[in-house]
Formats: C-alpha cells, structure tokens, sequence
C-alpha cells in the first residue's frame, strides 16, 4: 500500500525544488551579515589601535555576531518557508504537487534547522577567519574564537527551539511573516515577564522589585551545574525550564501541521 | 471516478453558495462546465480537487476524500488555474524539480505537446507571455498522465490558432481512463472539444447531459423570422432569422449551439427537463 504520509524520496523532491529556489535568499541573506558584521570591525579598527582593547572586544563582537547572526538569519530564512501561499495562484500551484502536510512540514524542519545550521558554521568559520586577517593588518592581534564550544551548541540548540516559532508564524501569516511573528513575540514576553512578576509578587512574595523571571532565566544563565530544587521556587524554575525546551517546539510544530492542513484557496 | 456527495459550500456562513450538490463524474470523456459570472464554476472545481473545504459533504476523488489531500490523489489529478503561477526557473529546470513529483511524467510526450504548441523548450519561464506560461503548463499537466485533468478557463490569454490547437492537443490525449474538466465562459472554445456539458446555475447542476443525447434530442436550427413552430423550444433573433432549438424529431444531425444552449438553459432552467427525462425513463424502462 502507498505511503502517503511520510515517504523520504517525495521529501527529498521538495526540500531539494525549495533549497534551488529559494538558496539565492539565503545567500543574500549570509552576504549582507558577513559585510555588515565586517564593517563594524573595520569602523571599531579606525577609531582604536590598543590591543587588549581590541582582543577582547572583537572577540567579544564574534560572539555576539555569531548569535545574532544565527538567531536572525534563521528566523528571516524561516519565515520565507511560507512564500508559497502567499498568493491564490500561488497557494493552488504549492498545494496540489504530490507531497504530503507531514513531508512539507518534515522539509521546512530539515532546512531551516540542520541544513541551515550545517551551512551557517562553515560560514562563520570563513567570516571570522577574514576577520582576524583583517584584525591582523591593522594591529598584529591574532583573535581567538572557537565555534565549537559549548556555549555556542546551546544556542544551536536554543534556535532549534526558538525557530519553532516562528516556523508556526510563517504557517499562520503568508505576507511579512517575520516582521508579525516578531512583534507577537516581543509582547508575548512583555505579559510573560508581567504574569512573572505578579506571580512572584502576589503568590511568593519575593523578590517584588526585580525583574527576575524562571522562564527567561536559561537565556541568561551560563552555570553548567546542575542542581535539584531545594524549593517550591526552584521547582516552578525547573518545571519552566523543562516546558519550555521540551514542550514549547512540539506545541509549535503542532500549530504550523493544523495549520497546513487547514489551509484553503 | 469523481463524486460530489451532498456538498453545501458557502464563503459567507448565512449565504449558501452550493446547497446539497451531488454530481458524478466518469472516465473517458471531456466535461465542459459553464456557468454565467459568479456562478461558482471556479469554487467547483477547488472543492472538486480538494482545494476548499466544504461545510458538508465532500468531494470523492478516485475513492479519496479530496480534501485529505493525499499525495496519491494528487498524483492522479492535475489543476490548472486561470490565472497561473510558475516559479523562475527555466523549462528544463522546472523539468527536473517537478517531473519526479508524477510516476507517469512522460518527457517525450511533454516535449512533443510544447512543439505542437510552438514553445521553444529551452526558454526560462520568466521570459514567457501569459499565453505561452499557460501552454506549457497545459504541456506539462498532459504530460503527467494523470488520469484526472481539471482546467478552469484554459483558453483565457491564449491567440486564436492555440485555441485551436489547444483544443487538438486536449482532444488526441483523451483516453477510456482519463477525465477533462474544463469551465469556461467563451463556450465557442469548446466546439468540437466536449463530450458532456455541465451547466451551473444559481447553485445548482441545472444540466448535464451528453453531446450524444443533446444531439438526438435537439436540433439547431437557423430558421426565417416568420417561421412559428410548437417544436421551437427556444428562439434567438439574429439578422433578420432566428436561431433556434427545436426537437430532433426528424432525427437530423445539426451541430450543437452551446451559446444558444447555454442561454436557453439559463433562461428557463426547467425548459428541457420533459425531453431530457422522457429520454432517461424509456432508456431505464
């Protein structure tokens, strides 16, 4: 009997007909990120010449460079994955190839996480080796910056989870998907952090002053060490944490299939 | 092979633009579906292939519940809208990507009806006119071979010897397991083409019938301006004559008029039940 839900060859035909027309994109995108992250150096060059100085920012830049890039070139790269029901004409071309909501959905997985990832560390390698080439010209300081620490496999990690998002947004809205996720997210977090801080407030009665939250602590939070809760805090802290890793891409992979399937002309 | 079973469709919840629509539809033979403006000829053929949900009951394709949306169903039914969407790309790459999506793409034959259809083969689809977009689409969805083909105003852009060759072309790849669904509203463009006509009218199927019965049934006729009969059925003047339906009593072999047809369907949707009815009770009695 014919497998009409999850076939690896009808997967392959999509993600490869979707990496050839959309690649240029993703290219342009991966262009304008290294010229930008190359003129800020090139500027920061200019205007200082001291070498710890500039060890320790650029090195400090490359960091930054290297999760903001990830981050924002992948969640722009995800939110084009829905371009194909932008348009009437378009949407009835998309949804009558051969191809099923899961393979659809397992494909625009396969591209903007591990595809994207595969692509993007190469890409940074290069970057930063020009980087410091550049760095190297102008003041005689070698940077060093390894890609493959563990800080840097969280982040994958993190975007893995966080892409979900926005993979769902570009699901949900057709035009300018990026730019509406994005807002949604920003005040999504702003009643997160204000339930947060009511709970706390009402419920505990800790910390009434801050603006600590459990859930968007492990953003912040570069302790490896694991320990048991020893409270009703740390619990609530640890639960947020196991939700929001374990739960919140599944919960979105769910929205962006019922949304695919709901999908009409 | 494809069956509309009860389907109830409207795009606003009070106001029902199907209600309760049954239509069967079987191999071997060429549909064409007519219907004035807003008729929802269009909304037809997506609930048809799966394109729009119905609020109750459902389309049937190839025993599959169209709006599943399987990719066997879909590798059995091509839709060709009338407005068309092709990605920048050129013909040959399009080729490549898309070809392997339907076991039964036969490249020759794509080739060949591009040929017929005077499209070079190498050219990139961006540089092509909406005409010649819409040839190679209509190459492209006969060379799939699926057994269902549903075309919604395929001639629409195209010059009068595609037409033509349009209707040629869709003709010569009919085969005894294939269906051609095609809805248009320039219903001179089917001359020849047809085999049954489909007529939708305020929601409803108000005819469907094949060229076969139309043709035993009704003659066309151009007649004198004085000319009174009780077999005229229905009457258009026209330069100082008139073009008229009348019962093929005679038996005569006259050429369908679907425009003459067409507007008499629509102007008294019940004025051909008795023939058509009589016809269906002596053919089941």
């Amino acid at each position: 009997m014919k497998n009409n839900y999850l076939n690896l060859q009808r997967s392959f035909l999509y993600t490869r007909q979707f990496l050839t027309r959309n690649y240029i994109t993703l290219l342009i995108g991966f262009v304008l990120a290294f010229l930008a992250g190359t003129f800020f150096v090139y500027m920061l060059l200019r205007n200082r010449s001291d070498a710890p100085f500039i060890k320790e920012t650029i090195q400090g830049m490359l960091q930054f460079f290297f999760g903001f890039g990830l981050f924002g070139l992948g969640f722009i790269f995800t939110s084009i994955t829905s371009n194909d029901y932008q348009s009437k004409n378009r949407k009835i071309w998309a949804l009558t190839l051969p191809v099923s909501i899961l393979e659809r959905m397992f494909s625009m997985l396969l591209i903007t996480t591990i595809c994207y990832v595969i692509i993007y560390i190469p890409t940074f390698y290069v970057f930063k080796t020009s980087i410091n080439a550049i760095v190297h010209s102008y003041s005689n300081v070698t940077i060093t910056f390894d890609l493959l620490t563990e800080k840097n496999f969280k982040l994958i990690g993190q975007y893995f989870v966080l892409q979900s998002i926005f993979l769902a947004g570009a699901a949900w809205f057709h035009k300018n998907s990026f730019i509406k996720t994005g807002l949604i997210v920003i005040v999504f977090i702003m009643i997160l952090f204000w339930i947060d801080y009511q709970f706390h407030k009402h419920v505990f009665a800790v910390y009434p002053d801050t603006h600590y939250s459990p859930v968007f602590e492990l953003f912040t939070n570069n302790n490896n060490t694991f320990q048991l809760p020893e409270n009703t805090f740390s619990t609530i802290q640890l639960l947020s944490q196991i939700f929001f890793y374990a739960l919140l891409a599944p919960l979105f992979w769910t929205i962006t299939y019922l949304r695919l399937k709901e999908e009409e002309v | 092979m494809i069956e509309l079973q009860n389907v109830s469709f409207g795009y606003r919840k009070k106001q029902k633009l199907f209600d309760n629509l049954s239509l069967s539809i079987k191999p071997g033979s060429i549909y064409g579906l007519l219907g004035k403006n807003g008729a929802g000829k269009t909304t037809l053929l997506k609930i048809l292939a799966g394109l729009c949900y119905p609020k109750e009951g459902k389309s049937i394709v190839s025993g599959k519940t169209a709006t599943d949306r399987l990719p066997s169903m879909y590798e059995d039914l091509y839709f060709i809208p009338e407005e068309i969407y092709l990605p920048k790309l050129s013909i040959p790459a399009y080729l490549k990507l898309y070809a392997p999506f339907w076991p039964k793409f036969d490249t020759s034959q794509f080739e060949k009806i591009l040929e017929e259809f005077e499209v070079d083969k190498n050219q990139n689809l961006k540089s092509l006119s909406f005409g010649q977009k819409k040839k190679f689409l209509v190459a492209f969805a006969l060379a799939t071979n699926t057994r269902i083909i549903i075309f919604d105003e395929p001639t629409n852009g195209l010059d009068i010897p595609s037409k033509s060759q349009f209707r040629k072309t869709v003709a010569s790849q009919l085969t005894d397991e294939r269906i051609f669904i095609i809805s248009t509203h320039q219903v001179r463009d089917l001359d020849s083409l047809i085999d049954h006509l489909i007529v939708l009218d305020s929601g409803r199927i108000t005819f469907k019938q094949s060229i076969f019965d139309i043709s035993s049934r009704l003659a066309f006729r151009m007649l004198s301006e004085q000319a009174s009969s009780d077999s005229i059925l229905y009457a258009e003047q026209a330069l100082g004559r008139k073009h008229a339906i009348v019962h093929n009593i005679d038996e005569a072999d006259t050429k369908v008029d679907f425009e003459l047809l067409f507007n008499a369907i629509t102007s008294d949707p019940s004025l051909f039940e008795p023939i058509f009815n009589s016809q269906s009770n002596s053919a089941n009695s």
